[in-house]
């Protein structure tokens, strides 16, 4: 856990392990527009899960996938869909936001069984930050009941599953 | 320091600006192309319908007593519009949306989806129209 560190574009930037090799770890940041538009809205609950399942770092992940198996279009981009890295695993806690700001606090709660986060990655050729991707969105899905701590129906949700470590 | 302290100390740092209440919105996520539409701030279970349709669980509903269903994603939104003609000159209206989805993919689930996703939408009027950037949608060569 650390402080609040932002870099160029990125209010925060954090480890994660490499999508084509997970032994080796690389960057990747959150964009502070990205990270402003839930607070924005208030979203105190996704805050929170921020600094405590995401700011920590990708590096649990245990699952990596390429491409959601959906439309995307980005910039111009119709196939933006084969842009995206889904990493997954399964978290000791999650963690919900109780309350208002001032007498509000979070909560560690324990994930019902058979839940996995995922979070969505954005990649991109390493850019003078040092990051190969900005982390879009975070949250919990089913688990896949043949492939531990993959979201449930994985090969119908993404193109291919890079890699999958064994704990 | 504990991990729930510094947890704490983060979030509030991140509303140093000012925390006013959550309300229910829809907002569109360009990057990710989708419009997700959410009706409380709690941790959520999404359910993939089909490639274009999510459904927002609270992770949590039997402790908090709320309803089951907080929201919905409509994925590939901009690419929907782009292959339905649907104009992004003005604001996208959410309900003619999920007709839209509902027409395309027949099958039951989807049907279920839209049902549940609907009522959503109608229960909270500010969140029934969105605008998408038109820049989101490529010029032709």
């Amino acid at each position: 856990m650390r402080n609040i560190q932002r870099v160029g574009p990125y209010i925060e930037v954090v480890e994660a392990r490499s999508p084509e090799n997970p032994t080796i770890h690389i960057k990747v940041g959150i964009r502070q527009d990205t990270f402003q538009q839930l607070v924005h809205h208030y979203f105190s609950t996704a805050v929170a899960q921020f600094y405590g399942l995401v700011q920590p770092g990708l590096v649990p992940a245990v699952h990596a996938f390429r491409g959601v198996k959906r439309p995307l279009l980005h910039a111009g981009n119709l196939n933006a869909d084969s842009g995206v890295i889904v990493y997954s695993w399964r978290p000791e806690f999650d963690y919900v936001w109780v309350g208002n700001r001032s007498e509000g606090h979070p909560a560690e709660k324990t994930p019902a069984p058979n839940r996995v986060l995922v979070v969505l990655l954005r990649e991109f050729p390493v850019d003078e930050f040092g990051c190969r991707g900005s982390i879009e969105h975070w949250n919990w899905v089913a688990e896949d009941p043949y492939l531990p701590q993959a979201p449930v129906n994985w090969a119908e949700r993404y193109s291919k599953r890079l890699w999958s470590r064994s704990l | 320091m504990s991990k729930l302290k510094e947890v704490e100390r983060n979030v509030k740092q991140a509303f140093a600006d000012g925390w006013g209440d959550f309300r229910p919105c829809a907002y569109f996520d360009e990057r990710l192309d989708c419009i997700r539409v959410v009706t409380r701030d709690c941790s959520v279970l999404e359910t993939r319908i089909n490639p274009v349709l999510t459904l927002l669980e609270d992770n949590y509903h039997s402790e908090s007593k709320g309803k089951r269903y907080v929201g919905f994603t409509i994925k590939g939104a901009s690419h929907f519009c782009h292959e339905h003609g649907i104009s992004l000159a003005v604001p996208v209206n959410i309900g003619k949306l999920l007709d839209a989805i509902a027409a395309q993919f027949p099958d039951t689930l989807v049907q279920l989806a839209v049902e549940i996703a609907k009522p959503i939408v109608q229960e909270q009027p500010e969140i029934g129209q969105i605008r998408i950037p038109k820049d989101a949608i490529p010029v032709p060569a």
